[in-house]
C-alpha cells in the first residue's frame, strides 16, 4: 500500500513516462492527499518500535523526558513549571524548552490525564510505561505531526509552485515526497520521540508565508518556533537577513521595520505572558533554555569542537566562559556572509540557501549541540530538493549516520535500515527527473569509496566490540566522516548562494538597463 | 522497463514497487502477530527435528500440521536457515512459544522473500500491458493493503501461493495449458484450500487443451494426466511409502471443525444464521417452544452440535453442492467456450462461491479472488467500479484480524491509502472523455497502442448506491469502534463483529452476483 511515491517526472522527449499523471494530474491538493496518507503509514509503522530509553531506569530518554513535563504542567500551575521546587525536581528532567513547548505538554497531558490517568500523575509516574501510555504519547506526536508539520508542507509547496512554470510542477510530487518522508525526521520524532515536527512545522509555515509575501504572517510563525524550541535560532539569522533586507529596499524602511518589530514582540509577548510579571520569574525561565553547565558538546557529535577536540583538547584547555565566546565568534563569523548576502540582496531563492548555511553553522560551530539538531540543516536542505537533488541525497544519508550511534542505541536499526531505503527508493521513483550534474560532481569514485566505506563502517559498528583503551573509536571514526561531509556541503551551499546573488545582481542590472 | 530509454534507470520499475513495499513491511516486523505466528514456528520445529514420517502425527502441540506436503518441505527448508539463525526456534520441545527478536526477524524476513514468487507472476502477467496500466496493477496486488495485513501483521503465507495461482493462470492466459497445470498441482500441495478452482482448471484444460480429435485429445490428456499425477506423486509419495496417507488427510481435512469461523466471514451461511436467528426469536414470541442451540455462534465456540434452531442443520456435504452448484455456469461456459481471456475470471469466481458457500471459510480467503481480480480491474469501467468496491469490502472484512489498539490507525490507513490510489487511478484512466472530441486530440495517437477490446471512454463512476454502502462501512466502523462501547459498555461484545460479517456479507454477494452476470453476458 504505500504507494506513494510519486515522483516525478517526465522528461519532455517521452511524455508517456509521466505514469504519476494520474495523482498529480488533480492539483495540489490530492496529490499532497495522497502522499500525506502513506507519509502517514510510514510514520505509523515507525511508531511501533521502541523509543528512546525505554526501560532503562533510572532516568530513561527523551520519551520520559516529554512525559515528565506533560506530568509536571498539568499537576503544578504556570509559575512553578520552571522553578525548582519540593514538587518539582529540575534535575529530573526540568523543562528546558521555551514556553510553546510547555504549552504543548499541557494540553497533550490532558489527554493522557483522560485516558490514562496514572500515565501522568504527580511524582508516582515516573518511569510510566505501558502499552498504552506509549501509544497515547505516540498518538500525540503523530496529531502534532498532522495537524503542524503536514499543512505547512501543503502550503509551502503551493506557495513555492504558484509562480512556476507548469513544467517545474511535475517535480512537486517528488518534492512533497521528499520533504515529509524525510527518514531523519521520522526516526527522530515517531522513532526516538520528539516533537521536532512542531517547531519545524512552523519554520517551514514561516518560509511559505515568506514565499506568499506575508512577511508579517511570516514573522509570527517564526517566533512561534523559535517559542517552541530555541533551536530554531539557527535560522534565525536567515529571516533577519532577509527580512531586514527586504524593508530597506521598501519606501518606508523604518516604519516597515517597526511593524516588523512589533510583531514578534508582540507574539513573543504572548507566549510569555505567565512568566512578564517580573524580571526574575522570566529570567528564570531564560536560564533553563541556554544549558551552558552542560559543556561545549556531548557524546560525539559531527561539529567543530567534537571532531577537533581529538587534538585539542577544548573543555580542559579552556574555561566555559572562554568558549562560549570562541564558540559565539565562530557561529557569528560562519553566518556572517551569508546573512549579509541577504540584506543586500534578498531573493526567496537565496533564503532558502541562506537558511541552510545559518544553520549548519550554528551546528557546527554553536556552544552545546546534540546530534539531533541535524534535523536544522536538514529542513531547508529539503524544501531545496528540486533545486540541489544531489545535495540533499547527500546530506540525508550522513546525517542518518552522525545519527547512528544515537538511534542504534534507541534499538532503531531496523528502522533505520527500512527509511533510508525508502528514501532512495522514493528518491529514485519511476519517471522522475535526472539531474544532469550528479554525475559530474565531485567525481563519482570519491563518493562510492565514502559510500562504501561508511557501509562497512555501519556493520562494523553493529558487529565489533572497539578496542578497549577506545571505547569510543567508532563513534569517533561515524563523527569524522560525518563531520568532513558536513563542511563540504557546507562550503558548496555557501559558495552556491553567493554564485546566486552575483547572477541576481546582474539580472537586476540588466533590468535596470 | 524495457521501454524506458533512460539509461540511467537504476531499479526495475516492479522491483521499485515491491523494494517499496518491502521497506514498509520491515517496518511491520514488530507489528501485532497471531497464533499463526507460533503455528508457522511449530511447524519449522516439526519438520526440523522429526523423520518425515511422524510430520502428521506428532502432537506436541495443539498446532498440528495441517497443510499438505509440498508446504511442510518448504517449512522443513527454511528450518535449515532458522536452525542456524536461532536453535531454539526449531527445537521441537523447547521452541513451543519460543518468541526471541531474531526469531521474529527470521520468520518475517520468510514471508517477505517468499513473496519474491507473486512479484514474478505479476511481472509476467503484466508484461504486455501499456505502461500505466502496468503500473496501476502492480500497485493494486503489491500494495495490497490485504495482503499486509494478513501476510505482513497477521502473519502468512498468501502473498507466496497467490502467486503460485497467479503463475499459473499468466501460463493459461499465454496457451502454455501443461505449465499452468502443472503450476495450479504444485499449488493444490502447498495449500488444498486452492482446490475450490480444480472444477474449473478440469474443465478449461480439458476443453482447451485436450482438443482436436479423439486420439490427439487423448494423448493430451494422458500427458496433462501423468503431468499432475507427478506432482502429486512427488508429494504425497513419500508418505504413502510409509503408509501415512490416511494421517496425512486426516490432518488436512478437520471436519470436526464448525460451519463457520470464531469471527463469521462475510459469506451467505451469515444471511442463514440471521435467518434462523430471527425465526427462531419469532416462533418464541409466537408460543412455539424452541429448543435453544447448546453452541451459540455468537460466543465464537462451534462444535459439532446443530446451532440451529430452527432451519435444517448445514453439513459439510451440503456446502459442497452449493458451491459447486454456484460454480456451475462458468463450467458450462468453460465447457463451450474455453477461451484463455476468460480463464481468470473463472477461477475467480470460483473462488468467490467457495468463500461464500464453503465450510469453515476463514475471511482472508476472500483473497483467493480480490489478487487474481486485480488483473481484470483495468479492462472496463465496469470492471474497474467492481474491484474498486469489492477489495474495499475485502479489506474491511480483515479489519477484525488485527484487534489491537496499536494496529489500528495502520489498517485504516493503509484501507484510506488503498482506496484514494484506487480512486485517483482508475477516474484518471478511464476519464469518460467523449467520443467525438477524444479522437480528434491527444488520445488518438493513445488509442492505437491499447488492445481494442477496452473501451476507454467510459467513465470511472461509482453510483449513488456504491457510495452508499461505503459510506456504510464507515458507519458501521464507528458504531463498532466508537458507539457501540459507549453505549452498551462490555455488553453483547459479538455485536460490532456481527454487524460487520453480515455488512461486508452483503457487499461480497453483490459482487457475486456482478461476476456471475459477467461470465453469464460474456460471450
Amino acid at each position: 500500500m504505500e504507494k506513494k511515491r510519486k515522483l516525478n517526472q517526465p522528461t519532455k522527449s517521452e511524455p508517456e513516462s509521466d505514469i504519476w499523471a494520474f495523482l498529480t494530474c488533480r492539483g495540489t491538493k490530492s496529490t499532497f492527499v495522497c502522499i500525506s496518507l502513506f507519509a502517514l503509514v510510514v510514520r505509523l509503522a515507525v511508531a511501533i518500535h521502541p523509543y528512546s530509553g525505554a526501560a532503562t531506569p533510572p532516568k530513561f530518554g527523551d520519551y520520559e523526558a516529554q512525559r515528565h513535563w506533560m506530568e509536571i504542567t498539568i499537576n503544578l500551575p504556570v509559575k512553578e513549571w520552571y522553578r525548582n521546587s519540593s514538587t518539582n525536581d529540575l534535575s529530573y528532567w526540568g523543562l528546558d524548552y521555551p514556553p510553546l513547548t510547555a504549552y504543548q505538554s499541557y494540553l497533550h497531558g490532558l489527554l493522557l490525564k483522560f485516558f490514562d490517568p496514572s500515565s501522568v500523575s504527580l511524582f508516582t509516574s515516573r518511569g510510566y510505561e505501558s502499552y498504552i501510555g506509549k501509544l497515547l504519547m505516540r498518538w500525540t506526536v503523530l496529531s502534532s505531526d498532522l495537524l503542524i508539520f503536514f499543512p505547512a508542507v501543503l502550503y509551502f509547496v503551493t506557495a513555492y509552485y504558484s509562480k512556476k512554470p507548469i513544467g517545474e510542477k511535475s517535480s512537486m510530487a517528488w518534492h512533497i515526497a521528499m520533504v515529509l518522508l524525510n527518514p531523519c525526521l521520522i526516526l527522530i520524532d515517531h522513532g526516538h520521540f520528539q516533537y521536532n515536527c512542531i517547531s519545524l512545522g512552523l519554520t517551514i509555515a514561516a518560509v511559505a508565508a515568506i514565499f506568499s509575501d506575508r512577511d508579517l504572517v511570516g514573522s509570527v510563525f517564526f517566533s512561534l518556533a523559535l517559542n517552541h524550541k530555541q533551536m530554531s535560532a539557527y535560522y534565525a539569522p536567515a529571516f533577519f537577513g532577509y527580512l531586514l533586507g527586504k524593508c530597506l529596499r521598501r519606501r518606508n524602511p523604518a516604519f516597515e521595520i517597526s511593524k516588523l518589530g512589533l510583531v514578534v514582540l508582540g507574539t513573543f509577548a504572548i507566549v510569555w505572558l505567565p512568566y512578564l510579571y517580573s524580571a526574575d520569574a522570566s529570567l528564570e525561565v531564560l536560564s533553563r533554555l541556554a544549558p551552558f553547565e552542560r559543556g561545549i558538546y556531548e557524546d560525539y557529535v559531527a561539529n567543530f569542537w567534537c571532531t577537533t577536540s581529538i587534538l585539542v583538547k577544548w573543555k580542559r584547555l579552556f574555561a566555559t566562559q572562554l568558549l562560549k565566546l570562541l564558540s559565539l565568534a565562530a557561529t557569528i563569523s560562519t553566518f556572517l556572509p551569508s546573512m549579509i548576502q541577504l540584506i543586500l540582496l534578498p531573493t526567496k531563492q537565496s533564503f532558502l540557501y541562506g537558511m541552510l548555511n545559518c544553520s549548519f553553522s550554528f551546528y557546527l560551530f554553536s556552544f552545546q549541540v546534540h546530534e539531533k539538531s541535524i534535523l536544522l540543516p536538514l529542513l531547508p536542505a529539503s524544501l531545496l530538493a528540486v533545486e540541489e537533488p544531489f545535495i540533499f541525497r547527500w546530506l540525508i544519508y550522513y546525517a542518518l549516520l552522525s545519527m547512528f550511534p544515537l538511534l542504534g542505541r534507541d534499538d532503531l536499526i531496523l528502522p533505520y535500515i527500512a527509511l533510508y531505503g525508502l528514501f532512495v527508493l522514493l528518491y529514485y521513483a519511476p519517471g522522475r527527473r535526472t539531474d544532469t550534474r550528479e554525475n559530474n560532481f565531485f567525481g563519482s569514485t570519491l563518493q562510492s569509496l565514502l559510500l562504501t566505506s561508511s557501509l562497512i563502517l555501519h556493520i562494523i559498528y553493529m558487529t565489533v566490540t572497539p578496542p578497549e583503551k577506545y571505547p569510543f573509536l567508532f563513534e569517533a571514526i561515524i563523527m569524522l566522516f560525518s563531520f568532513s561531509q558536513f563542511v563540504l556541503i557546507s562550503i558548496y551551499s555557501n559558495s552556491k548562494q553567493c554564485a546566486l546573488s552575483k547572477q541576481d545582481q546582474v539580472d537586476i542590472k540588466k533590468k535596470s538597463l | 522497463m524495457k521501454k524506458s530509454p533512460k539509461n540511467n534507470q537504476r531499479i526495475s520499475d516492479i522491483w521499485w514497487f515491491a523494494l517499496v513495499a518491502a521497506a514498509l513491511k520491515l517496518l511491520l516486523i514488530p507489528a501485532y502477530r497471531s497464533t499463526d505466528f507460533e503455528v508457522h514456528r511449530h511447524w519449522l520445529a516439526l519438520t526440523h527435528s522429526l523423520p518425515l514420517y511422524h510430520w502428521y502425527s506428532d502432537t506436541t502441540s495443539p498446532w498440528t500440521l495441517d497443510y499438505p506436503p509440498f508446504f511442510a518441505y518448504f517449512e522443513k527448508f527454511l528450518s535449515f536457515f532458522a536452525s542456524l539463525v536461532d536453535p531454539t526456534m526449531t527445537n521441537l520441545h523447547e521452541g513451543l512459544n519460543y518468541v526471541s527478536p531474531l526469531a521474529i526477524l527470521f520468520q518475517r524476513l520468510s514471508v517477505i522473500f517468499s513473496d519474491v514468487v507473486l512479484i514474478y507472476s505479476i511481472r509476467k502477467l503484466s508484461k504486455d500491458l501499456k505502461k500505466t496500466e502496468k503500473f496501476l496493477t502492480w500497485a493494486l496486488i503489491i500494495w495490497s493493503p490485504g495482503l499486509f495485513i494478513v501476510d505482513h501483521m497477521h502473519f502468512q503465507y498468501n502473498g507466496f501461493l497467490l502467486g503460485m495461482l497467479l503463475l499459473s493462470l499468466s501460463y493459461l492466459e499465454e496457451g502454455r495449458d501443461v505449465m499452468g497445470g502443472f503450476v495450479f498441482a504444485v499449488l493444490l500441495c502447498f495449500k488444498h484450500l486452492f482446490a475450490v478452482a480444480a472444477p474449473v482448471y478440469f474443465v478449461y484444460l480439458f476443453r482447451h487443451y485436450c482438443n482436436g480429435g479423439i486420439v490427439k485429445g487423448f494423448g493430451r490428456l494422458v500427458v496433462m494426466g501423468s503431468v499432475v499425477l507427478g506432482v502429486f506423486a512427488a508429494a504425497y509419495g513419500p508418505f504413502a511409502y510409509y503408509g501415512q496417507i490416511q494421517q496425512v488427510f486426516h490432518r488436512m481435512f478437520p471436519f470436526g471443525r464448525g460451519l463457520c469461523h470464531a469471527y463469521w466471514a462475510p459469506n451467505f451461511w451469515v444471511f442463514y444464521i440471521i435467518l434462523d436467528k430471527l425465526l427462531a426469536f419469532l416462533s418464541v414470541k409466537l408460543g412455539f417452544n424452541i429448543q435453544a442451540p447448546t453452541a451459540s455462534f455468537t460466543g465464537g465456540l462451534v462444535g459439532d452440535s446443530s446451532p440451529f434452531a430452527v432451519l435444517p442443520t448445514i453439513t459439510p456435504l451440503v456446502t459442497f453442492i452449493t458451491v459447486l452448484i454456484a460454480i456451475t455456469p462458468c463450467l458450462i461456459k468453460a465447457w463451450r467456450d474455453p477461451q484463455p481471456r476468460m480463464v481468470t475470471r473463472w477461477v475467480a469466481y470460483a473462488y468467490t462461491c467457495g468463500f461464500l458457500f464453503g465450510w469453515h471459510v476463514h475471511e482472508k480467503a476472500s483473497l483467493h479472488f480480490v489478487i487474481p481480480l486485480s488483473i481484470t480491474a483495468l479492462k472496463s469501467a465496469e470492471d474497474a467500479k467492481h474491484y474498486f468496491f469489492l477489495s474495499m469490502v475485502s479489506c474491511y472484512s480483515l479489519f477484525p484480524l488485527l484487534f489491537e489498539a496499536q494496529e489500528y490507525p495502520i489498517k485504516v490507513s493503509l484501507l484510506l491509502l488503498h482506496a484514494v490510489l484506487m480512486w485517483f487511478g482508475f477516474s484518471s484512466h478511464f476519464s469518460g472523455s467523449k467520443v467525438g472530441k477524444a479522437s480528434s486530440s491527444v488520445p488518438e495517437k493513445d488509442d492505437k497502442l491499447r488492445s481494442p477490446n477496452i473501451d476507454r471512454n467510459a467513465k470511472f463512476v461509482v453510483g449513488w448506491c456504491g457510495k452508499a454502502y461505503l459510506f456504510g462501512l464507515f458507519v458501521v466502523e464507528i458504531w463498532g469502534q466508537f458507539l457501540h462501547p459507549l453505549i452498551f459498555g462490555n455488553r453483547l461484545p459479538f455485536f460490532p463483529l456481527m454487524m460487520i460479517s453480515i455488512y461486508c456479507a452483503l457487499g461480497m454477494t453483490y459482487s457475486w452476483i456482478w461476476q456471475l452476470r459477467y461470465i453469464a453476458k460474456s460471450r
